[in-house]
């Protein structure tokens, strides 16, 4: 509250200093210098309020408090010509998520920005002795650009992000083949993250060169957190600290004789490395004595893992003709684990035989990722246009983790019959092989691997997209879209057997008369996917139950989501220059159907309007009066589920404590008004 | 292999690089050329009374400032004609022809690679070094389907966006995606702490879906580094793509999960045992919570981004 007032007062004196010149209200002068700018306040003031537990989603990234309100602030000291400024910006001081820009420059020469702003992540509770429980992401940034002639460009930029809280998550207290049951927590959170980008570019029209570097530093003051307090293993590590480099170069020659050629090469070499303590689920640190392979004198307190990624891409454009556009590249993506030998890692895969090598593999591979690219645009003349293309990208990996590779030709028709009508139609089929991969085990064991790799089964995907855009008269504009596409996964033993699905939308935009622009779009978007799961070993069912409350066993799922989207906006000249009306809504819908009669279709929908009046009273002065409407609302089903529970049998069973601290997102409806003073100077 | 694919892409590299110091720009010498061009006063002349608003605005432009009060080079001192190219012919016709003219408007017959080439020749750097080749280029889109030079709201819009924000300059063609913004689970693009642009390059990536980083995962990283690694017990999805598990533009399931977050790990786990779900308090056996319903497998598997601790093996700690 002390910073608000403190704004409020520095605010007040800039606002009215131009107010006290010569003139009222004329620009201010300082020297050379000129000071305008803008500003924005008022208050703002609820209907309808949601409620305490339902602020974690209507709240969930910016805050929204009643009361007075400064909008936006803009200062700007500029020279005579405005080729060099100073600026200020803030926006909703003294609120979570406020926001300080400060720019400072000279046009064609150098450019400097500090920025600090924060963003809440606000978690849904319905446990009434929480207050609230949130993430509060700090950010600042320091950016300078330097361009000393028109041909180099050199820049840095400096970041500086917080993440201070806590948020909810659970624990197993008792597992398989007990009851399941958890404990609920919540984990704290403090992360500092420092990044620097440094870089230098010369310049020329037939060429360009770029040298970058980057450098993260990921710290996190958290080591290890009690998830469970009634288990003396209950602990849990949290995100290591980290730190990652990069270093990227990339060059570009335009070729005008060869065909109208630009080739362009791109390298990046990244090296990733992680050393923070090693501990176990009883919260102790480990040392060499603790591990069964420890070595004497071996100094493994700490995890020394590293890995690198290499990426290079060569890319080519030619136009020989100008109907013609002929494009290629060829891109390789190595990521390089290095840790297999780590003492560390070894002592962790340690079992009763011996090192668990397989399951060491599983996890602890490389890859490298290979993509080519050709495709070629041919402009039949002003109404036709074709364009065909073909991919070929590859994955493999070490250690018989498994080798995939992608086809993928595909066709796109642009025809452009009049002047008001644009179509345009693509097609692409893409086939995906996998092979090399490990066996899954049969009849599967509880000692088996887990995992079944999705992305070993082939795939054959078909990509239908049309696009047709009207333009009948000169202030209509209508166009129209539709997406098909079919997954099938011939031959995965599990997971995923199909993906299907399509969408369509419309949307008109009218601009009637002067000062009326009116527009309003529908989507719709259908999925549809099968999947065969299966549980494998029925000793590990829930001990005395066969039947399962939320039985979701199989073999087959199906889920089908729909969604729905309107939006509609007007913007309405009511009095020209004087008063205005710009009204804008979404609705949003969806439902999750699991075919599932135990397990509850998901359905939620948000509708939001946003509705705003301003009259100027005169070049300097605005009012602006707006209405703003939220409702959201989640699967009633669920809540009930929560509030009354269902037995084995799916019946109605009593009602349970709300004493969960994890995500419940209750329905809220909100009524906002807010009034804001605009003022210009 | 991987050496001699890391070593022959840098002798071809290298060869680029030996291409530059040969190639030299066509000798296109402005002042040899200057006699085609009218100067900016002529274009005033005329527009100052056709188009007062544009010759009012643009001088208040980053372009504008520079052109015509602090042009660096001899291109910069050609004003309007840097991006409209000769208009000599054109005033000379009192505006009849736009012989050798690139014009910008809606029915221009300038080619549309021809106009971005104009935009290009100043502006081929940094995050249009990947442009030519792109999705945008391949498709014909205009440098000026997105940015305006010298009117209203360029001036104040942030890049000199046609539109207000760049969720509504995407959400042309794109609305697809920014319908999925409304969806519960959402990055903060509608509350304005993020652009679609924090995680796509519109001027061309090497990366595919235009998406800024060296990969997928790289961009998540650079805000969620805490899952970055590597670590002791590493979860393959996550070492290899993000996306394997997570819809970044909206979802319908926590966390921006691609399906429901049961299903979405059995699309590669064979479970070991039954989803039951039900919580055990004082030794009562209860209906699932709807939190736990929606968070599956990760009440337990909290660490499913990997983990840690030399007990992690199952993602538990």
């Amino acid at each position: 509250m002390k910073i608000q007032k403190v704004i409020l007062v520095v605010f007040l004196a800039v606002m009215f200093l131009p107010l006290t010149s010569v003139g009222g209200g004329a620009q201010v002068t300082l020297g050379d210098y000129t000071l305008s700018g803008d500003v924005s306040l008022g208050g703002r003031l609820f209907i309808d309020q949601p409620n305490h537990v339902s602020r974690g989603y209507f709240e969930e990234y910016t805050a929204y408090p009643a009361g007075f309100l400064l909008d936006q602030l803009n200062l700007s000291l500029t020279n005579k010509d405005a080729s060099e400024y100073y600026k200020f910006f803030m926006s909703r001081p003294g609120e979570v998520g406020e926001d300080f820009l400060l720019q400072a420059g000279k046009i064609g020469l150098y450019k400097l920005e500090i920025e600090y702003d924060q963003l809440q992540h606000l978690y849904s509770t319905v446990n009434p002795t929480v207050d609230q429980i949130m993430i509060l992401e700090q950010r600042l940034r320091f950016r300078g650009d330097y361009t000393p002639t028109p041909d180099i460009d050199i820049y840095a930029d400096y970041q500086l992000l917080k993440r201070n809280g806590e948020f909810p998550s659970t624990a197993i207290v008792q597992g398989p083949p007990n009851a399941y049951a958890y404990t609920s927590n919540l984990q704290p959170t403090a992360f500092t993250q420092n990044d620097l980008g440094l870089g230098a570019e010369y310049v020329q029209q037939m060429y360009q060169f770029h040298l970058g570097y980057y450098f993260s530093l990921f710290d996190d003051d958290f080591k290890e957190f009690l998830a469970n307090p009634a288990s003396a293993t209950g602990w849990q590590s949290l995100a290591p600290s980290n730190l990652a480099q990069y270093i990227n170069a990339t060059g570009a020659v335009n070729l005008p004789s060869c065909a109208n050629t630009r080739l362009t090469a791109n390298f990046t070499y990244g090296w990733l490395s992680q050393n923070d303590p090693v501990f176990q689920s009883s919260g102790s640190t480990l040392y060499p004595s603790n591990f069964p392979l420890g070595v004497a004198n071996t100094p493994m307190g700490t995890s020394n893992l590293s890995a690198s990624t290499f990426a290079g891409d060569l890319l080519g454009v030619t136009r020989p003709t100008d109907q013609l556009t002929v494009r290629y590249s060829y891109r390789a993506y190595d990521f390089q684990n290095d840790n297999l030998n780590n003492p560390v890692l070894i002592n962790a895969f340690f079992g009763s035989n011996g090192v668990n090598l397989p399951l060491l593999k599983m996890e602890q591979y490389s890859y490298l990722r290979q993509a080519v690219n050709f495709g070629a645009d041919y402009k039949f003349n002003s109404k036709v246009a074709v364009d065909l293309g073909y991919t070929y990208d590859s994955v493999d990996r070490d250690f018989n983790e498994g080798a995939t590779s992608t086809n993928t030709p595909k066709v796109q028709f642009r025809v452009y019959p009049c002047d008001w009508l644009n179509l345009i139609a693509s097609y692409s089929y893409s086939n995906r092989n996998g092979s090399n991969f490990l066996e899954m085990p049969s009849p599967i064991a509880a000692t088996s691997v887990l995992t079944y790799k999705s992305y070993s089964g082939d795939d054959v995907r078909n990509l239908v997209n049309f696009v047709a855009e009207l333009l009948p008269l000169n202030n209509v504009t209508f166009s129209t879209n539709f997406t098909l596409y079919t997954d099938s996964f011939d031959n995965n033993g599990y997971g995923l057997l199909s993906d299907n699905g399509w969408s369509a939308g419309a949307d008109v935009s009218w601009t009637p008369c002067k000062g009326i622009a009116i527009s309003l779009g529908y989507d719709h978007e259908q999925s549809n996917t099968k999947e065969l799961a299966d549980n494998a070993v029925a000793a590990f069912y829930v001990t005395g139950t066969n039947v399962s409350v939320l039985g979701d066993s199989g073999p087959v799922l199906l889920t089908a989501d729909s969604y729905d989207t309107v939006t509609a906006r007007a913007d309405v000249v009511l009095v020209p220059e004087k008063l205005s009306l710009t009204t804008s809504a979404n609705f949003s819908w969806s439902t999750s159907d699991f075919h599932n009669p135990l397990l509850p279709n998901l359905n939620e929908s948000i509708f939001h309007v946003d509705t705003w009046l301003k009259y100027n009273y005169n070049k300097r002065v605005a009012f602006k009066v707006g209405y703003i409407f939220e409702q959201f609302n989640m699967t009633n089903s669920y809540q009930t589920l929560y509030l009354q529970g269902i037995s084995d049998t799916g019946a109605p069973v009593g009602n349970q404590t709300l004493n969960t601290l994890q995500g419940f997102y209750n329905n809220y409806t909100a009524h906002v008004i807010e009034a804001l003073v605009q003022y210009k100077f | 292999m991987r050496r001699i694919l890391i070593s022959g892409l840098t002798l071809v590299f290298l060869i680029l690089v030996f291409l530059f110091s040969y190639s030299t720009a066509p000798a296109t010498d402005v002042k040899e050329v200057k006699k085609e061009y009218a100067g900016v006063e002529t274009c005033q002349a005329c527009h100052q009374m056709q188009q007062k608003g544009v010759l009012d605005r643009f001088p208040k432009t980053t372009m504008g400032i520079l052109f015509l009060n602090h042009p660096r080079d001899a291109a910069e001192k050609l004003g309007c004609e840097t991006c409209h190219g000769p208009a000599k012919e054109h005033a000379a016709s009192g505006g009849q022809t736009f012989a050798g003219m690139i014009r910008y408007t809606k029915g221009s017959q300038t080619p549309v690679p021809l106009r971005n080439d104009a935009c290009l020749k100043c502006h081929q750097k940094r995050e249009r070094l990947f442009w030519p080749g792109s999705a945008h280029d391949v498709k014909d889109v205009g440098c000026t389907e997105c940015h305006v030079v010298h009117t209203e709201p360029g001036i104040h819009a942030p890049h000199q966006l046609k539109r207000v924000t760049v969720s509504d300059t995407c959400n042309v063609c794109h609305k697809k995606q920014v319908s999925e913004e409304l969806r519960f689970s959402h990055h903060p693009l509608r509350e304005g702490k993020m652009e679609c642009t924090s995680c796509h390059n519109p001027h061309g990536t090497t990366s595919p879906k235009l998406v800024r980083g060296l990969s997928n995962k790289e961009l998540c990283f650079t805000c969620h580094a805490q899952y970055r690694g590597p670590r002791i017990f590493q979860h393959p999805p996550v070492t290899e793509d993000c996306f394997n598990c997570h819809q970044p533009h909206g979802s319908a399931y926590p966390s921006l999960l691609k399906a429901p977050p049961i299903r979405l790990c059995r699309e590669c786990h064979v479970t070991f045992h039954e989803l039951s779900l039900r919580p055990m308090v004082g030794g009562k056996r209860q209906a699932p919570r709807p939190n736990q319903a929606l968070s599956g497998c990760l009440n337990c598997h909290r660490q499913i981004h990997g983990s840690n601790n030399i007990n992690g093996n199952l993602f538990f700690h």
